[in-house]
């Protein structure tokens, strides 16, 4: 029998405004990083000082583009693991409302989980899930694609299509920016399948990285993605094959179709020739984990039950889940909501068409839509007059006028706003608010003691070992954390490359310092290479900043990571940012010295790549 | 109304109901459900300007 292991990695999106100032992303996420040093118990991340390690065996770090990410300890029950999703959020808000109360009245400091953005930037926040196995890694696409694909009908956040600027709903925005089958890019060329398998733990385990996913709100779509997605991850390496004869034609199509499908009814074509919809697929998941639970863990029957009744629903009723998965949820509310402002469905796909012509009519003379007003568009030096002229015919032959357009735009804004606070951390989320009132039915039995979770580790596994370590050691002069480790004072280390470790194995007393706590190509490259530092000097940021990037796997995007970080190493550890007094200095450093590290990573990789553009 | 605990093969409340009083039981939950939704975004976007709001979480980066 498998023993499944897993945790979620969740970014979140933060934005700050003091008075009506909006505040700068690295300032709050340093604020962030200060606030969790002083007021949780824990260790220095060994990868990266933007991050700690907590004593619930957490790690809360800032990742590219300044957004907080809560990845929670390694847990062993679908349920544990949403209880320790949770407990993360619960902290962010509490660092959240700590940075607010440090900056004063006039401040508001806001978290979301919120997958993607509407401004036409591209950017996503990703909720990575990772799952421990022992399958031969190449055998995984095949069996697991059929079902990332077809999950996505209960475990799709829901919201719009980022791609476009009409307010088209669909089941799981974030997942339209997933341009491939297979892909080993975690940070634009996504796929449906990661192929990375930097295991994290020691000789003969993997680990499934899944990118396809979105951070949800309901307890009910999350232990089902988690539950159900380990299951099949068991099957596959109990050699049950859960993906035969599931094989789809084109994964990508298939992904978009169940994407933007909110019947849930949509065929998929499969490889074999016929037709399958996405609960069909589910179907035949469900009933081979229910055919073999001999040979998955206890907690299988459980997560087989909340599967089937939830199918039964998507298939039978499905306005039972809106008030039970998060898409639905939406669903419903935006809906409403454009009904009270007037729209009905087929005035909103009538304005939408109009937003469309306009977009192709700019797009004829090379002018990007986004960005552009209604207003600029129905002056008299309009760039589109004859397009404007005929559309304004179309708008009179249903009795509309531009007004209803630009009443139908503000509607979209705030239905784009709507979204993006639906998961907004803490009580002015609404999706938190409409769960105080009692009107949804997603709650599921043990996803309870949250508060506890934010200081306790799980019971079982190396989550348990890192989480009381880190408790002895906190405050602690050199002690670090990594994923497989734990280094002491002492230069002693907790070997943690067991995921399934219940006893404390140490070993040293002097262990090198750059060990196993970090991945192999980041601890050879980091220590060996650091040029002979000629402190203060543009060189040595420049230099220190491409190693960095190098080490990182030459990601395209964020290139601030990594000059921070090399501005942080200049200054002897304190967290990148300006320092107060020391801002006007650094700022100019900065913009001398960018020109230089970017002409480096334009010779390696081409140029860096902007924030601007839809594939990100 | 008592939140629900979604862990064994219970139907949803409401869900299975096919009777007039059934149906009358749904519309009084979607009802209640609306109005909570409305309130709840309302409070949520309580003095707020959406297209002010969404410039400023313009996001750089991310993933």
């Amino acid at each position: 029998m498998v023993r499944p292991m897993f945790g979620v990695e969740s970014e979140y999106a933060i934005a700050g405004v003091n008075g009506r100032e909006p505040m700068r992303h690295d300032d709050l996420a340093n604020r962030l990083v200060r606030v969790a040093r002083r007021q949780l118990t824990h260790l220095p991340d060994a990868f990266s000082s933007w991050g700690v390690f907590l004593a619930n065996g957490a790690r809360f770090y800032i990742d590219c583009g300044f957004h907080p990410e809560m990845t929670t300890p390694e847990c062993t029950t679908p349920w544990e693991l949403a209880r320790y999703i949770k407990a993360g959020e619960r902290t962010l808000e509490r660092l959240a409302e700590e940075v607010q109360a440090e900056a004063g009245a006039a401040t508001e400091i806001m978290c979301f989980r919120c997958n993607v953005e509407y401004s036409g930037t591209g950017s996503t926040w990703g909720c990575h899930e990772s799952y421990l196995h022992r399958a031969d890694p190449a055998s995984l696409p095949e069996q697991l694609i059929p079902h990332l694909v077809t999950r996505v009908i209960y475990s799709g956040a829901g919201g719009f299509n980022p791609l476009v600027n009409w307010p088209e709903f669909c089941v799981a925005p974030r997942l339209l920016h997933i341009q491939r089958a297979i892909s080993g890019d975690s940070t634009g060329n996504r796929g449906i399948f990661h192929t990375k398998n930097e295991s994290l733990a020691g000789d003969g385990y993997n680990r499934l990285h899944i990118l396809c996913g979105e951070s949800l709100c309901s307890e009910t779509a999350i232990v089902l993605k988690i539950g159900t997605t380990a299951l099949v991850t068991a099957m596959a390496e109990e050699g049950l094959k859960p993906g035969a004869g599931l094989r789809l034609e084109s994964p990508i199509e298939a992904l978009h179709a169940v994407s933007s499908d909110v019947t849930c009814k949509r065929k998929l074509k499969l490889a074999r020739g016929g037709e399958a919809t996405a609960i069909e697929i589910q179907r035949r998941l469900l009933e081979l984990a229910e055919r073999n639970r001999e040979v998955l863990p206890p907690w299988a029957d459980g997560i087989c039950a909340l599967w089937r009744l939830t199918l039964g629903q998507l298939e039978g009723a499905p306005d039972s889940v809106a008030t039970v998965l998060d898409w639905a949820i939406k669903h419903r509310l935006f809906q409403d909501r454009a009904a009270r402002r007037g729209i009905s469905v087929q005035r909103s796909a009538f304005l939408s068409s109009i937003i469309q012509r306009l977009n192709a009519a700019l797009a004829d003379i090379g002018v990007q839509s986004r960005g552009v007003r209604l207003s600029s568009l129905l002056a008299p030096e309009s760039p589109v007059p004859q397009q404007v002229a005929r559309i304004e015919k179309d708008l009179a032959a249903e009795k509309l006028s531009w007004d209803d357009l630009d009443h139908f735009l503000n509607l979209r804004d705030e239905l784009y706003q709507i979204d993006t606070r639906f998961g907004q951390i803490g009580p002015r989320g609404i999706f938190t608010e409409l769960d105080r009132r009692g009107v949804l039915d997603h709650k599921v039995a043990a996803i309870d003691q949250v508060e506890v979770a934010m200081d306790e580790p799980p019971a079982l596994g190396r989550a348990r070992l890192r989480g009381e370590a880190i408790r002895r050691l906190s405050g602690q002069g050199q002690a670090v954390c990594g994923w497989m480790s734990v280094t002491g004072p002492d230069g002693r280390k907790l070997d943690l490359s067991d995921p399934f470790a219940a006893v404390e194995v140490w070993s040293g007393p002097t262990a090198p310092p750059d060990d196993e706590g970090a991945p192999p190509h980041l601890a050879g490259d980091l220590a060996s290479d650091i040029p002979t530092r000629p402190e203060g000097t543009h060189d040595f940021i420049a230099q220190r900043a491409y190693q960095l990037w190098q080490a990182r796997g030459r990601p395209r995007g964020s290139p601030e990571v990594d000059w921070l970080e090399a501005v942080r190493e200049l200054r002897g550890g304190e967290p990148a940012g300006d320092p107060p007094g020391d801002s006007g200095r650094l700022r100019q450093m900065r913009i001398a010295l960018r020109g230089r590290y970017d002409r480096l990573r334009t010779r390696a990789q081409g140029p860096p790549e902007t924030t601007q553009g839809p594939h990100r | 109304m008592r939140q629900r605990e979604r862990q064994d093969n219970r139907p949803p409340s409401g869900g299975g109901g096919d009777s007039g009083g059934g149906l009358d039981h749904l519309r009084e939950q979607a009802n209640r459900f609306l109005a909570a939704g409305d309130e709840a975004i309302n409070h949520a976007l309580a003095d707020s300007d959406s297209e002010a709001f969404l410039r400023a979480n313009r996001q750089h980066g991310g993933e």
